[in-house]
């Protein structure tokens, strides 16, 4: 059973870069770093669509990770559950709703999860993320550390606290 | 929303408008002209944003722009890095790109619109096909797809991943990787690579066979399906020298709707000669049309039906089987084009397997030789053609001394089916509207119509069953008859 950090996100506008920033992070420090699952998958995507409920196949957890336009600084974490949330478009997906496609499409139940929203501020077509944003991605990923930490040390359910 | 309308043609009409319709990567809508007994005598489908790609690619370095234009679409960027390269290998030093290049980038290809064409249908339409057009608005949607048919679902993501996941191993990334670079392809994948992409094709043929079937047994099953926004139209498509069924490369072809060849065998580079381009003061898409039959009668429409119809033979063994069953229970009689706008569908899933079936045989093969030349006299301009998912995409461009792209004309495959499109929102308008009352089965059998030409502007078109549609009927003193339709989310 694996875990995957599956992060959304366009690294053409700016903080929007948050999530798919925070994954080559990982992927840097993934073979050297203790007590982190040994079956870890880490995906970057540009949204979050349907096919990707394929992705959590054979996971024990699941960290969604985003950018958030507003909301609590530096991030913010929550339990997500299965929902099939209807949207303006099928292209772009909640979190919740990959779950709730997973869960109909697999007729199985979808693996605890996450979402991870690091808060950012400039979504314009710009390189690079912003100042406060990057300091905001450090906290995340040190949030991150210990997530994974914890969902490699033993079987689930785990508590963690945000 | 009252408007009179400033054109002389639409004098005395009733306007009814749908805005937005959708996005277009950005907006559309749609726009219905009554005559006094509530007849639709004109329909508009107006795409509201402008691109702008073929302005700020000027004084670009030319190598840049097929990574550039990918950016034009999110659905099928590798198209349009193939267009361009095909274009810029002249101009690259390559008067052909090497074999190796052509296999590999065939094999991208066919991955392209393999994931396309399954996200389209599985994704995009299946909530249409398999619930019904007039079923409840909250229902259309891919997630009461996946809940009422889960083996449906499955096979609609797992072939979607499948395309994707060739896409990545051969370009780098799923979206705006990088394969094709003018002159030939930057690097061949390993043997290793291409041995497991081929399993993981084979694996991928079951779901391919039962999407075609299953397409086939919506479209007949349903006798409306013939006759749906029916309007007889002319087609273009790319085949082989020999009249073969090719995506990558080939001539262009045109046939009437009786079945007629109007042109064979068109050099793709003498496009120009053949389509002319006009615009229209509503829209930001221009519409081409067959300069021989004039802008009234010249329009015509590409995509997978197009290709169906224009070539001799599909050259894989199941596609082909398909193809002429296809034929000969689409089209009214031998002899002629299937017309039906929704045996489109059923045409994609056709296509679906033919590229599957490209995979398997194509993915194994270690073509020797270089991935890229320049060794020919470097030419300044260059044209590059291709069948894209959605149809003919052409890719143009002019480069000057200092290498920099001084033109740049795109005619991508939904422009050249803008009047078709047109013409099927008026026929579907005309069918389902009785100029009185504005209903939720109205607005949804007009995004089916659109729908079925998967238009660049399906990022929209298939909003989970409630696209935001405002439509209102006004009369000629501009009294507003009738209004209704879904508000628009934020």
């Amino acid at each position: 059973m694996s875990v995957l950090v599956l992060a959304c996100g366009n690294t053409c506008r700016s903080d929007d870069g948050l999530g798919p920033t925070l994954i080559g992070r990982l992927q840097v420090r993934r073979y050297c770093q203790p007590g982190w699952p040994r079956d870890l998958r880490l995906v970057s995507v540009v949204q979050w669509q349907v096919e990707h409920a394929a992705d959590l196949l054979g996971c024990q957890a699941v960290l969604f990770v985003d950018a958030a336009v507003r909301g609590p600084s530096p991030y913010a974490v929550r339990a997500v559950s299965p929902e099939p949330t209807i949207s303006y478009s099928t292209h772009a997906l909640s979190a919740s709703a990959v779950l709730a496609a997973f869960e109909q499409a697999y007729q199985k139940t979808a693996p605890p999860a996450w979402l991870l929203a690091i808060r950012g501020y400039c979504f314009e077509p710009e390189d690079g993320l912003t100042r406060l944003a990057t300091q905001h991605l450090d906290a995340a990923e040190t949030w991150t550390d210990r997530w994974l930490k914890a969902a490699g040390g033993g079987p689930l359910p785990f508590a963690l606290d945000t | 929303m009252t408007e009179r309308s400033v054109d002389p043609a639409l004098a005395g009409l009733h306007r009814v408008a749908i805005d937005p319709l959708t996005r277009v990567e950005g907006h559309g809508k749609v726009t219905l002209w009554l005559d006094d007994d509530r007849r639709v005598r004109e329909a508009r489908l107006h795409i509201v944003e402008f691109r702008g790609f073929e302005r700020f690619i000027r004084g670009r370095p030319y190598w840049e722009a097929p990574v550039v234009v990918q950016r034009l679409c999110g659905i099928c960027p590798v198209s349009h890095q193939l267009a361009a390269s095909k274009a810029l290998d002249p101009v690259a030093g390559a008067a052909a790109a090497p074999a190796a290049a052509v296999h590999w980038r065939r094999m991208l290809h066919a991955a392209q619109v393999l994931q396309s064409h399954a996200l389209h249908f599985f994704h995009l339409s299946s909530p249409d096909l398999l619930f019904g057009f007039r079923a409840e608005a909250g229902r259309r949607h891919i997630l009461a797809v996946a809940e009422a048919y889960p083996d449906v679902a499955r096979q609609g993501i797992a072939l979607r991943r499948f395309g994707q996941q060739v896409i990545e191993a051969l370009s780098g990334k799923r979206i705006h990787g990088v394969l094709a670079v003018p002159g030939g392809i930057n690097a061949a994948p390993s043997a290793e690579t291409g041995r497991r992409l081929r399993d993981q094709a084979l694996e991928m043929l079951p779901a391919c066979r039962d999407a075609v079937a299953l397409a086939r047994r919506i479209y007949l099953e349903d006798p409306e399906q013939a006759r749906f926004a029916h309007v007889p139209t002319t087609f273009l498509a790319l085949t082989a020298p020999d009249g073969a069924f090719d995506l990558y490369d080939g001539r262009l072809n045109v046939m009437a709707a009786d079945g007629r060849r109007l042109v064979e065998h068109w050099p793709a580079a003498e496009y120009g000669a053949l389509i002319e381009e006009r615009v229209a003061p509503w829209s930001y898409m221009k519409f081409p049309y067959l300069r021989a039959q004039g802008p009234v009668k010249g329009s015509y429409r590409v995509g997978p039906m197009a290709r169906l119809n224009l070539c001799a033979y599909m050259p894989t063994t199941e596609a082909e089987l398909a193809r002429q069953q296809w034929l000969s229970e689409v089209a009214d009689s031998a002899g002629e084009p299937a017309q039906a706008l929704l045996a489109t569908h059923w045409a994609r899933m056709i296509e679906l397997l033919h590229c599957a079936e490209l995979l398997v045989a194509g993915l194994e093969e270690t073509p020797r030789g270089p991935c890229r030349v320049q060794d020919d006299a470097r030419q300044r301009e260059g044209v590059g053609v291709i069948e894209a998912p959605r149809g003919t995409l052409i890719h143009h461009y002019q480069v000057d001394e200092e290498d920099l792209v001084s033109m740049a004309n795109l005619i991508v495959s939904t422009t050249h089916n803008n009047q078709a499109m047109n013409d099927a929102v008026r026929a579907a308008a005309d069918q389902v509207f009785d100029g009185s009352e504005v209903s939720e089965p109205l607005l949804n059998c007009i995004e089916v119509a659109v729908r079925a030409f998967d238009p660049c502007l399906s990022c929209a078109t298939h909003a989970l069953g409630r696209m935001p549609l405002q439509v209102s009927v006004i009369d000629a003193t501009g009294r507003t008859l009738a209004e209704g339709g879904r508000g628009a989310p934020g």
